[in-house]
């Protein structure tokens, strides 16, 4: 398993944990968890559930080639690191403007958020593309692979 | 990756960066509150992620992973395409409803239950296309595996 594959899988574990903790915390101070929006949601959606289907993905998807296997790995670094980045900045972000009522920073966290998870997005996506594909052997025969076009 | 996969994984793909993008602008707008006429699209940003992202991904690698039937198959093709097509097509209106709502004011729900009635039948088709599919094991297999217990309860 690559590296950047169990960092995040186990960075998704973590965001689990810490999104039904939130859970909890809503459920016994509904007045934080009016403030918490629909952050623990989003850190099942995304931050477990969306980042262990990156990390599985990046590791089990068809190779780009044999030359150069997965593609960048840098790329997928930086991927995962806007994912969490993104996701613990609107975790502060989201209460801090709730509670706040406004102000440069916390709309400055959210604008930073949403770009990160964009981008983070973004650059999974261009990674995955190419993967998305054939098997080799199929390739090189002209065909679908086994089953390929059934 | 047979075709079929390959389509519904790109598909997933495209719903992924559309749900996001949108996802970014409601909390962009949750700060800044530039377009409040966006809170409207919530419920396509929920669908393209849940539907088009997290169940046509699925849908996808099932139909790549699922153990083949005789002869190397993945059975019932035609019912596979038909499941992409309803999902994708579904998808498709609920979005053109929700705009027409938005923009048109009128109600969209007329465009939401064909959606999400083409979801149904889509799920179903594919439900139908691998159940025999689910647990399949191969002649060869079954016969390895009885030649091991063979083996093992000789030695």
């Amino acid at each position: 398993m690559p590296t950047v594959t169990q960092w995040m899988i186990k960075a998704g574990m973590v965001h689990l944990v810490l999104a039904l903790m939130l859970r909890v915390v809503s459920a016994v101070w509904p007045e934080v968890g009016a403030a918490l929006g629909a952050v623990w949601w989003h850190g099942v959606v995304v931050g477990w559930l969306t980042q262990l289907i990156f990390a599985v993905a990046w590791w089990m998807f068809p190779t780009v080639s044999r030359e150069a296997r997965r593609g960048s790995e840098g790329w997928m670094w930086a991927s995962g690191v806007g994912l969490n980045g993104g996701l613990l900045l609107r975790m502060v972000g989201e209460p801090g403007l709730a509670w706040s009522g406004g102000g440069g920073l916390w709309t400055a966290l959210l604008w930073a958020s949403a770009v990160a998870q964009v981008v983070s997005v973004g650059i999974w996506i261009v990674l995955m593309w190419p993967r998305v594909r054939a098997p080799r052997s199929a390739v090189r025969s002209g065909g679908t692979g086994s089953g390929g076009g059934r | 990756m047979p075709t079929l996969s390959r389509w519904f994984v790109r598909t997933a793909l495209v719903w992924l960066g559309l749900g996001v993008s949108l996802g970014a602008a409601l909390l962009v707008n949750k700060a800044s509150g530039f377009a409040p006429m966006v809170w409207t699209l919530l419920p396509l940003h929920i669908s393209f992620l849940l539907v088009g992202w997290a169940l046509e991904l699925a849908l996808g690698v099932a139909w790549w992973l699922l153990p083949r039937l005789e002869d190397n198959r993945r059975v019932h093709p035609a019912l596979g395409w038909g499941s992409w097509g309803l999902l994708t097509g579904g998808l498709v209106v609920e979005v053109a409803a929700q705009l027409w709502s938005v923009w048109m004011g009128g109600a969209g729900s007329a465009g939401f239950a064909v959606g999400s009635s083409m979801a149904v039948v889509g799920v179903l088709c594919f439900v139908v296309a691998v159940w025999r599919r689910v647990g399949f094991v191969p002649e060869e297999i079954r016969r390895w595996r009885q030649s091991r217990g063979g083996a093992e309860r000789g030695g």
